[in-house]
């Protein structure tokens, strides 16, 4: 399982040591303070970009949908409630909100993942090409997930969301997303029966 | 419940669907560009509001006309207007009909009277 299992880690460049909450950063950017703004992209931008990413299947607009969450949090930190919501927990709704916004716009092409160079050391043109195929395949059958679900799984399974934040995210209890993970592994041992035989 | 307590494989094809979502590549980290582009939002959205505060009509827009010129324009224009339509109603529209061929132009013929 790709997921590491911390909760909500922080995937920052060295500032998550600095002993300041998310909710005090937040509270310091609504005065306008630059630097708590930069220190909040700092610990969230990449799994923000993550999360999008996996969502979308597409780069540019993950970036597209990340910038515009970081411009709410800018322009709506003073409307933050800490006594609602942790930091966490509202920017990532935030943030998936916007994902299924844009998913929801468009039925995208399935491709392979920007980037996405094969296995490092493989030589083996026949080979890479069937793992190619393989990951489109996966990629699909991901995509093909109703939303929800598919936002259950991004969020528990790649990320290592707990069920408990993720369903403090998607606005919904535990037993409700354990139910949304449950019936998106369902739907993908169907979709990838052929795969998993190989 | 974090991704440890997600629900145990029941048999082997739970293992095998984990080992295929794990060949999905890893999303790359937010290159320095793009992080940049981050950091500049609270800059860019200052510099928007101050070009929105300082926005003022430009060209003919911008243009302050006293009111007793602006009404003199106004009524020199509608009469203008006015008896254009009055004159071009009043000339005599000329008479196609004369010019059909094979009948009558009405002007004399070459090498007669």
């Amino acid at each position: 399982m790709v997921a590491n299992g911390q909760a909500m880690r922080r995937d920052d460049g060295g500032l998550s040591g600095d002993g300041i909450g998310d909710e005090d950063l937040l509270a310091r950017i609504s005065d306008g303070d630059r630097v708590a703004f930069a220190m909040l992209v700092t610990r969230h931008g990449n799994r923000s970009l993550a999360i999008a990413e996996r969502l979308l299947g597409d780069r540019a607009e993950a970036e597209d949908v990340v910038q515009e969450s970081f411009v709410k949090l800018w322009t709506d930190a003073s409307r933050f409630d800490p006594a609602r919501a942790r930091f966490a927990t509202w920017f990532y709704r935030v943030l998936s909100n916007a994902a299924l916004d844009r998913l929801r716009r468009r039925r995208r092409l399935v491709a392979l993942p920007d980037g996405y160079d094969g296995v490092d050391g493989e030589d083996d043109a026949e080979e890479t090409m069937l793992r190619d195929q393989r990951v489109c395949r996966v990629r699909a059958a991901i995509d093909a997930l109703p939303e929800r679900q598919r936002l259950a799984l991004v969020l528990c399974h790649f990320e290592g969301i707990s069920n408990r934040e993720a369903g403090e995210i998607m606005k919904l209890g535990v037993k409700g997303v354990e139910s949304l993970l449950v019936r998106a592994r369902r739907q993908l041992r169907a979709s990838l029966a052929g795969e998993m035989e190989e | 419940m974090n991704g440890k307590e997600m629900p145990k494989p029941a048999n082997g094809s739970e293992n095998r669907l984990d080992r295929l979502l794990a060949m999905l590549p890893q999303p790359a980290p937010m290159d320095a560009a793009f992080e940049a582009r981050l950091l500049a939002i609270p800059e860019e959205l200052a510099e928007l509001r101050r070009k929105r505060a300082s926005w003022r009509p430009h060209g003919v827009f911008a243009m302050r006309i006293p009111f007793g010129e602006a009404a003199l324009l106004a009524a020199s224009l509608i009469a203008g207007l006015y008896w254009g339509a009055i004159g071009m109603s009043s000339e005599r529209a000329p008479d196609l009909s004369s010019l059909v061929l094979g009948q009558d132009s009405g002007f004399p013929e070459e090498g007669g009277q």
